[in-house]
């Protein structure tokens, strides 16, 4: 059996009577790679958001590794989930080099009115170097492609050291290009045994490594399986809703041409 | 010249413009990356209500002035804390009302009301001793801060969520960003008064930010340029007799032009 690094039970998240999301329970195991699917507006980010402690929950429990989150460890226990959140204010003048934003993961770890240590910039070079944009280091973060700002995000979350990735639709806005790219690299990382959970919204193009897909509908969890079985009608209407039978002509149809 | 800066009421000055501007434009590079022009403006304009309650019942203006920063931060912090339109919205009414108290009671002051319309004005070349030392106490507090905490601070700066999911103790930093900005607001009302001090809050660290991609650099111009903003004030209005304020900000306005049209960042936008 697999180690759990989270076990999210009964979570619930209300906004005054309204239900965000409603008895939801997960786990993820070291090494999974889980797609979390769902319309806009199902509750995915709440979902991620409320296991980061950014979001308080009505009831549930969130376990990361031994210990039961609550309001007073929450701060420590965060670091050890690598948050890549899905939009961030970026303006082309803003004055940080992406060494200094991949850095921003070490700074939790390094301790309040701490200098980081040269272990701390062993570790910032050896997750530049691991996602690929050392070259990248000395320029301003503004003016990296969005390509190259998520890849930033993820070496920060990354030289964090933590054993958990969520990212919140990194594939958003990127071209396909990129979106191959990112997704070769998260593989890459998951590879290496770290957890991830990836927020989509939409289905095709999962990236080949995905072990499991897990889909919101309505603020529960309408399906959880593999990235095959989530591909039939049933799994598909929970996303596309009247748009389901577009959407399968659509995925048969590049089927065929692909194999062609 | 010379025997100018031999004045004691021009030394306490000079102090006062090294403190009060490089405080001012410090805190300052945090209003503007943090994209909070609104809350400069609003605690300013509390700290000027403040002021002129001390004097109309008789206490220290400057008392009343810490006293109404932090009373109001307690308001602007939360506020600020929302994102978008709706923060800016109760900050704008926040700043507007204490701008609207400050101008009743003062129209209830008896006999001169010079030292009142110094709140609004300013005046640095009457600032005292003890003034510039509090000044000095805040500038000193202020950096301390800065140079302790720079790696916090510079990651909430860089985005708050992010800085909290690596562990930071982010609702401290951002309130520590926002009692210094209260603090050394509060004291140096005296120096461009109430209704332009939020200008030594954005011009200088607006200037700084088109000359630099480094976070480092940029703290220390705008430190420099809120300095020669003051220097510039203090000499122009010692010797023309012009207000103090109104120079200091034009100063600053004209280095922020400067910058923009040198600016190496200008023409990559988008």
């Amino acid at each position: 059996m697999s180690h759990h690094i989270l076990t999210v039970s009964g979570l619930t998240v209300r906004a005054g009577r309204r239900s965000l999301i409603e008895d939801i329970s997960i786990s993820v195991n070291e090494g999974d790679f889980i797609a979390l699917m769902g319309a806009n507006g199902s509750g995915k980010t709440t979902l991620i958001r409320a296991i980061l402690g950014f979001v308080r929950p009505y009831s549930g429990e969130v376990r990361l590794f031994d210990s039961i989150i609550n309001r007073r460890n929450i701060k420590g226990l965060r670091s050890m989930i690598g948050y890549v959140p899905q939009t961030l204010r970026i303006d082309f003048k803003m004055p940080f080099l992406v060494r200094e934003v991949v850095a921003i993961g070490r700074y939790g770890l390094a301790g309040t009115g701490r200098r980081l240590t040269q272990k701390d910039h062993a570790s910032i070079d050896s997750a530049l170097e691991e996602i690929g944009i050392s070259h990248l280091a000395e320029r301003p973060f503004g003016h990296l492609s969005g390509g190259e700002r998520q890849k930033v995000q993820i070496a920060r979350a990354i030289c964090q050291g933590s054993h958990l990735l969520f990212l919140d639709e990194p594939a958003n806005n990127l071209d396909m290009g990129a979106q191959r790219d990112l997704f070769d690299l998260l593989s890459k990382v998951n590879a290496r045994g770290i957890g991830v959970l990836m927020v989509m919204h939409d289905i095709h193009d999962l990236p080949s490594g995905v072990t499991r897909a897990i889909i919101i509908s309505r603020g529960r969890k309408g399906f959880e399986g593999p990235v095959e079985d989530a591909l039939k009608r049933g799994p598909l209407s929970l996303i596309y809703g009247d748009r389901t039978d577009d959407v399968i002509s659509w995925i048969n149809k590049r089927g065929k041409g692909s194999r062609s | 010249m010379i025997e100018l800066f031999s004045l004691k009421a021009f030394q306490n000055a000079l102090l006062a413009s090294l403190f009060g501007g490089c405080g001012l434009s410090v805190v300052g590079v945090f209003v503007i990356l943090m994209d909070l022009p609104f809350l400069g403006i609003a605690m300013s304009h509390s700290a000027l209500l403040g002021a002129v309650i001390g004097l109309l019942f008789g206490f220290n203006p400057l008392a009343g002035a810490i006293i109404a920063c932090a009373l109001s931060s307690i308001v602007i912090g939360p506020a600020a804390d929302r994102s978008g339109t709706s923060s800016n919205s109760i900050l704008a009414i926040l700043f507007s009302a204490s701008m609207g108290a400050a101008f009743l009671l003062m129209s209830l002051m008896d006999g001169p009301k010079s030292e009142a319309l110094n709140l609004i004005w300013g005046s640095i070349l009457t600032i005292s001793r003890p003034e510039a030392g509090f000044l000095g106490l805040a500038f000193f507090t202020v950096i301390g801060l800065l140079v302790l905490f720079y790696k916090e601070l510079s990651a909430v700066l860089f985005n708050r969520e992010i800085a909290a999911s690596s562990g930071i103790k982010e609702r401290f930093i951002y309130y520590a960003i926002i009692s210094s900005a209260g603090l050394i607001i509060s004291a140096s009302l005296d120096i461009v008064g109430g209704l332009l001090i939020f200008t030594l809050l954005v011009n200088p660290a607006s200037a700084a930010n088109q000359l630099t991609y480094r976070l480092k650099t940029m703290f220390l111009l705008s430190a420099l340029f809120g300095f020669i903003s003051c220097v510039t004030g203090l000499i122009f209005s010692y010797i023309f007799d012009l207000p103090t304020g109104a120079v200091i900000v034009i100063a600053s306005s004209i280095i922020f032009l400067f910058s923009y049209i040198f600016s190496p960042k200008r023409g990559h936008e988008g």
